[in-house]
């Protein structure tokens, strides 16, 4: 498994995601970020949707580029959506008083 | 004496060392399972671990002083059913563990007894689990 890796792929639905994998933290964060501003700025309409199933490990740089997301989403008229959350999330979304922040996910 | 597989072995101390860098955050994380795993904690009590130490590096890394080749240390100290590590680093003058933010805070929810100590330009930040403590 990589360390870290952000790639758009499309669901079973058809809608597009951003499928997260490996480790979200202090040398992978900033891609994360880099990742969601190409979905933002590719014309994409409709909220920016983030699958964590596959994330390793979560911690507070993460967090805050998970924020960082939001904020610019809020600014461009849109959203973030969580979809999937691996346990790892779950517990530091839970640890950093988020869980509730990001629309509830589906799993 | 441990005993978390086929033969018994003393307590021990295991230091490691690496560059300054988050490049090297990631190892310290898989060092640090493997000595929860060797002190035969619960595999929650390891998952703690790694985000304690992760979260110290973030607080150490921003203060180190690159005038030098910095690196950041790790000590450990494992016997059975407790883990203490101890991640230091020599840092700026006058620089202190910022204690306001989400990296503390975090910090502190995983081990209220992290204890900071700075002394001559060393900040050492250090953290304990032991396996009968409760789920936090």
């Amino acid at each position: 498994m990589p360390l870290f890796a952000a790639t758009r792929e499309t669901d079973l639905e058809g809608q597009d995601v951003l499928v997260v994998t490996g480790d979200v933290d202090l040398a992978t964060a900033h891609e994360l970020v880099t990742a969601a501003e190409a979905w933002t700025s590719s014309g994409l309409k409709g909220p920016v949707r983030l699958d964590l199933t596959k994330v390793t490990f979560l911690d507070s740089t993460g967090i805050s580029a998970l924020l960082e997301i939001r904020r610019a989403a809020v600014g461009a008229g849109t959203d973030v959506i969580v979809v999937g959350r691996s346990p790892i999330v779950h517990r530091v979304f839970s640890l950093a008083g988020i869980a509730d922040l990001f629309a509830p996910d589906d799993v | 004496m441990v005993s978390a597989g086929s033969t018994s072995w003393p307590a021990s101390r295991t230091s490691l060392q690496v560059p300054a860098h988050p490049d090297f955050v990631a190892p310290i994380r898989a060092m640090t399972r493997a000595m929860a795993v060797l002190a035969d904690v619960s595999l929650e009590d390891a998952e703690d671990l790694q985000m304690a130490v992760d979260e110290a590096a973030i607080l150490l890394l921003p203060l180190v002083d690159d005038s030098v080749a910095a690196t950041l240390t790790v000590d450990f100290e494992v016997e059975a059913g407790v883990v203490c590590l101890c991640l230091a680093a020599d840092c700026r003058p006058g620089a202190s563990v910022d204690r306001s933010g989400l990296p503390w805070a975090m910090l502190s929810a995983l081990d209220p007894e992290v204890a900071v100590q700075s002394r001559d330009g060393r900040v050492a930040i250090e953290i304990s689990r032991r396996r009968e403590d409760p789920l936090r």
